[in-house]
């Protein structure tokens, strides 16, 4: 039984006031992620459950057990710093099999759990070598394969694959995703990188300024974002906004002069100005004046697959849409486009979504 | 044509390259010799007799100006044994002390977030704009009133007080560059702090230590001043204040002043060639990269 349960946590430092009172309930074995911008307490978060920084008010609860003031030590958890945190003058052997050695663990089972855990990541054949001789990769394969070795109950990482170049970073993504799998442990990890939180978690919290966005899996963020903040953070090239006017019913609108536009949104009393958000991947290239809006291409970026094409609505950025390899688009082209309507997004002067008539179909 | 003139001009820069490297070593070259001059002259002259010394200072001991009088007097005359292992005693406990206390300082003050931090940090390092002999005289009854006066540990106390500052200083401005992470990995490895301390952070300092040992060790070793005051008694005197009995009023044993100071130059030898090599491992082993 490892739950891990926030009540109403908060941080401050002096007057700074760092997380403004989170809750959450992360399950056994859930892998969680929490995303956000730089600045926003991700860090000062995963710490406090760590227990390396002190809880100004409200509750930690892991296992059932109430943890303030219990040591990190004594938290049955292990973690895994961005900077790797080896020690230097140890050798790889003597770094994984320290925290035993120091509670005073028996020999043969030290070695069989270092071993066990170089066995996983692959360390074998770098035992014997002191951190100085390893490369990045290898290094925060250490440091994983010390967190490892002392059996914890959560894994706490934090940035863990920031210091990797981007082939690396893809590569230890899939091994910490395996790892999971294999160990089942609960995780939490810490990133600023949406893609990494996509791809690994079961669960994302997105944070913004010590508070929590919004909490859920990365379908439901993606499709059913509940406000501005979190549209524009998940999914990359990033949602393209509108400022729009409401039409009719209230669930059509008109940005730019356009012909309506439909969004398939529960309609309810707002203020505006509203916002209307578009993924890249969600908007059809036509013949001009075929679709709701027309433009110009300012750019088209060619990735061989796929190709963004940057549009000119009027606006001082750009509305990207992400289209085939093959488009034969050039800068200066005219182009229409045209919207589905269940995949439309409509925000209110608040930034807090519409909510949308169905749900995905890939979410329960 | 035109390779002829880059040939030329790369051969020129190349020269030029050449005599500036060249220039720089001269100037090294100079210094050192300008540096380590009076030194060779103290230790060739020590294996002179009196009239070899004033006659020709510069030149090399040989022949009849050889003599290891000086030598024999320093080892026989005087108990210089004993103010030789004084002074060392002194100058290693001080500097233990100096880097033991200052080490564990610098780490409280850039770790740990209390009150007065801000406070006890400038408090601790405001003795280097302050001469600790200003106080000599008030040392000098504190030490009376401790029954301190002619004790080793009377220089000890002074030295390590007088050294904490400037190690305090360094100490903690290298240890705020330390990584927090591997520090709090200890932590959650279940270290207490002072284990971490000594486990985890020490290691990571050691260089740092030997550059502050090297230049607290030679103002202990050299000083007269406290010795003096302190504890010129027979049994507590160093080697600088031994070397003195062979200054007379009227007349100086040079070749026993030479001999003793000759001798005295090998510990902190000794000493630097320990802690350098504690330096260069250090600067190696790049310890605090990511
Ligand atoms: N020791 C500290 N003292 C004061 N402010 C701090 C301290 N540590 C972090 N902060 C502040 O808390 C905020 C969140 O920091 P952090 O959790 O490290 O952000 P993240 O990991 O999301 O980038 C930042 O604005 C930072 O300036
Ligand atoms: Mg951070």
């Amino acid at each position: 039984m490892s739950d891990l349960v926030l009540k109403d946590v908060r941080k401050s430092y002096g007057d700074a006031k760092v997380i403004h009172g989170v809750d959450l309930e992360i399950r056994d074995g859930e892998f969680v992620v929490f995303v956000g911008p730089s600045g926003c307490g991700k860090s000062t978060l995963l710490r406090m459950i760590a227990g390396l920084e002190s809880i100004t008010g409200g509750d930690v609860v892991i296992g059932g057990e109430q943890v303030n003031d219990i040591a990190p030590a004594d938290r049955g958890i292990a973690m895994v710093f961005q900077s790797y945190a080896l020690y230097p003058h140890k050798d790889v052997y003597g770094n994984m099999a320290f925290a035993l050695r120091h509670a005073g663990e028996d020999k043969a089972v030290i070695d069989e759990r270092v071993k066990k855990a170089a066995d996983i990541l692959g360390l074998d054949a770098l035992l014997k070598r002191k951190p100085k001789e390893l490369s990045g990769g290898q290094r925060q394969r250490v440091a994983i394969g010390r967190a490892i070795v002392r059996d914890p109950e959560i894994f706490l990482f934090d940035e863990p694959l920031s210091n990797l170049d981007a082939a690396l970073r893809v590569q230890m993504r899939v091994e910490i995703l395996r790892l999971h799998q294999r160990l089942k442990t609960t995780m939490i990890y810490v990133t600023h990188d949406q893609v990494e939180a996509m791809t690994l978690a079961d669960r994302i919290v997105v944070l913004r300024d010590g508070r929590i966005e919004q909490v859920g899996t990365p379908l439901e963020l993606y499709h059913h974002p509940k406000n501005h903040f979190v549209a524009g953070f998940i999914g990359s090239p990033k949602m393209n906004f509108l400022a729009c006017d409401r039409v009719g019913d209230g669930t059509q609108v008109t940005a730019h002069g356009s012909a309506p536009i439909t969004v398939l949104v529960k309609p309810r009393d707002a203020a505006g100005p509203f916002t209307l958000g578009v993924r890249p991947e969600h908007v059809d290239l036509v013949e001009p004046g075929q679709g709701q809006l027309d433009g110009t291409i300012l750019v088209a970026e060619r990735l061989g697959g796929e190709t963004f094409l940057h549009v000119d609505l009027g606006d001082s950025e750009p509305f990207v849409v992400k289209a085939d390899g093959n488009v034969r688009y050039v800068s200066g082209d005219p182009v229409g486009l045209s919207f589905p309507s269940d995949a439309l997004h409509l925000f209110d002067a608040n930034g807090d979504a519409f909510e949308h008539v169905e749900r995905h179909a890939l979410i329960a | 044509m035109t390779d002829m003139t880059s040939d030329s001009r790369a051969r020129s820069s190349r020269a030029k390259g050449l005599s500036t490297k060249f220039a720089v070593h001269a100037v090294l070259a100079g210094y050192t010799l300008i540096a380590i001059f009076p030194v060779i002259l103290v230790v060739l002259n020590s294996f002179k007799n009196r009239r070899g010394i004033f006659t020709d200072p510069l030149g090399i001991p040989a022949g009849e100006t050889f003599s290891m009088e000086g030598y024999a007097t320093v080892l026989t005359e005087g108990d210089f044994l004993t103010y030789f292992s004084n002074s060392l005693i002194v100058t290693v406990s001080s500097l233990f002390l100096i880097l033991l206390l200052g080490a564990m300082a610098a780490h409280a003050l850039a770790e740990y977030r209390f009150r007065l931090n801000t406070f006890i940090g400038i408090y601790l390092i405001l003795g280097i704009m302050v001469p600790i002999r200003l106080g000599t005289v008030a040392i000098l009854e504190l030490m009376v009133d401790l029954n301190l006066v002619n004790t080793l540990l009377a220089l000890i106390l002074v030295y390590t007080a007088s050294g904490l500052p400037v190690a305090v200083f360094i100490l903690t401005e290298f240890m705020r560059t330390l990584s927090r992470d591997i520090k709090d990995c200890a932590r959650v490895d279940g270290l207490s702090e002072y284990r971490i301390f000594f486990e985890v952070v020490v290691p990571l300092i050691r260089p740092v230590l030997a550059t502050v040992a090297v230049f607290s060790m030679i103002p202990i070793w050299n000083d007269l001043w406290f010795p003096l005051i302190l504890a010129s008694g027979d049994a507590t005197k160093t080697v600088t204040l031994g070397v003195q009995q062979f200054i007379g009023q009227y007349t100086v044993n040079w070749s026993a002043v030479l001999a003793s100071l000759s001798i005295a130059i090998l510990p902190v030898l000794g000493l630097y060639a320990l802690f350098s090599r504690q330096l260069i491992a250090g600067i190696t082993s790049g310890a605090v990269k990511g």
